[in-house]
């Protein structure tokens, strides 16, 4: 922002020298009339000062002098931001003022990003409902393999998650690796963007439909063989949906089943996946 | 003989530079009733500024013609001075740096003063009379 400020100070000075420096060398030591020299001056003025304005305001160096463009520009070039922009205004501004807030705290925008994942997880699990099946299994893939992610460091950590506690930003930048900051970006982007042709009931072909009664069937199957292999307590607890901020069974084997579950619905064909994944997340 | 024709050319040249004289201290006192309207008009300028009266573009090109006023008084002045060509452009260029243009007025202003007061013309708070 410095720079940008100085820059634009220095506009008419910087302008006037030059113009100066022009005149002086089209007089060449020979004396001029004042006006003359005073329309030279003015001409020489004029030409500066656009070229001046028209270099200073380019893309290319504002995205080195004006700190406010260069993260305008990033966010545009972001596929969440993106997709939030075109297809959920109220999200984008809630998303856009996060970010805001977060890199005048000195977060560069992949930080905020990261802090904001929180909040990504819990809109795009809000908007599951409207998503193409194919987003919705990606969607399902992703949260798996954040748990695992999360399960490996520390289940407690995975449990947090899995209960909707926030995390603070250094654990947030700690714990999750670059591909899977990345899937989930994508994956963000995906359901956002289906979610926004489901709303203008824009049907995405490919989908197929699921009885509903088949869809309740397979998580009673699902919910069975992790009560086997985990015991019902924790089974119980993970058909519930919503977990406790204190976890009723130890954290490991609540996250251990979720993970379980998850994957035993990603393994059933796409349209069966997809539905049961959006009873289990939203 | 000599002396004669030295006496006979002699009444001339004064007279020429009188002229001269005068024709740059008229320069300078209209250069320097420039000057004090500029300064009256930056005033105006920035209180219209604050007050958010002038706004945008129509402020900025409000800014740039009160500047080519005070450049346009600073010539006068110059000329009126005696200044050099190479000086004038200084000048000029310097009307144009944030707080060293104020300067540069008041500096020319002062020098314009003097010279007027030296030339028997009166000198008041709204620029100068013969």
């Amino acid at each position: 922002m410095m720079l940008f400020l100085w820059l634009s100070l220095l506009f008419m000075p910087v302008s006037a020298a030059l113009s100066g420096l022009g005149v002086w060398l089209l007089a060449g030591g020979e004396q001029q009339e004042d006006r003359e020299l005073f329309r030279n001056f003015i001409c020489l003025l004029a030409v500066f000062m656009l070229l001046y304005w028209g270099t200073v305001n380019t893309d290319s160096v504002r995205m080195y002098t004006d700190p406010q463009f260069r993260a305008q520009t990033e966010m545009d070039a972001n596929p969440i931001y993106n997709a939030f922009k075109d297809f959920s205004p109220d999200d984008h501004r809630t998303l856009h003022e996060f970010l805001i807030l977060r890199m005048s705290q000195g977060a560069t925008l992949s930080e905020a990003f990261l802090q904001a994942r929180p909040l990504l997880d819990q809109m795009a699990n809000n908007r599951l409902g409207f998503a193409d099946q194919k987003s919705r299994v990606e969607w399902g893939k992703v949260t798996a393999d954040t748990l695992r992610e999360l399960q490996t460091v520390d289940p407690e950590l995975c449990y947090r998650v899995l209960s909707s506690q926030p995390l603070d930003s250094q654990t947030l930048a700690r714990v999750f690796s670059v591909a899977n900051t990345e899937a989930f970006q994508q994956a963000v982007a995906h359901v956002y963007e289906s979610a926004g042709r489901g709303i203008r009931h824009e049907r995405t072909p490919g989908d197929t439909p699921v009885e509903f009664n088949a869809a309740a069937r397979e998580f009673h199957t699902i919910s069975d063989s992790i009560a086997k292999q985990f015991g019902e307590p924790v089974a119980e607890q993970v058909a519930r949906k919503v977990f406790p901020e204190q976890p009723t069974e130890p954290p490991a084997p609540l996250c251990a089943a979720r993970i379980a579950q998850l994957d035993a619905m990603l393994e059933r064909p796409q349209a069966m996946a997809a539905m049961l994944i959006d009873s289990a997340l939203r | 003989m000599i002396r004669d024709t030295a006496l006979d050319e002699q009444p001339e040249e004064p007279e020429e530079n009188e002229a001269d004289l005068e024709e740059r201290q008229w320069l300078a006192a209209g250069g320097q009733k420039m000057a004090i309207c500029s300064i009256i008009f930056n005033f105006v300028l920035r209180s219209a500024e604050k007050s958010e009266a002038l706004t945008g573009h129509l402020l900025e090109a409000t800014s740039l013609v009160v500047a080519l006023f005070a450049v346009a008084a600073v010539l006068k002045m110059c000329s009126g001075l005696g200044k050099s060509q190479n000086q004038k452009i200084l000048f000029m260029v310097l009307s144009f740096v944030p707080l060293i243009n104020i300067g540069v007025l008041i500096y020319l202003s002062i020098k314009t003063t003097r010279l007027l007061r030296d030339a028997g013309w009166t000198v008041g708070l709204f620029g100068a009379k013969p």
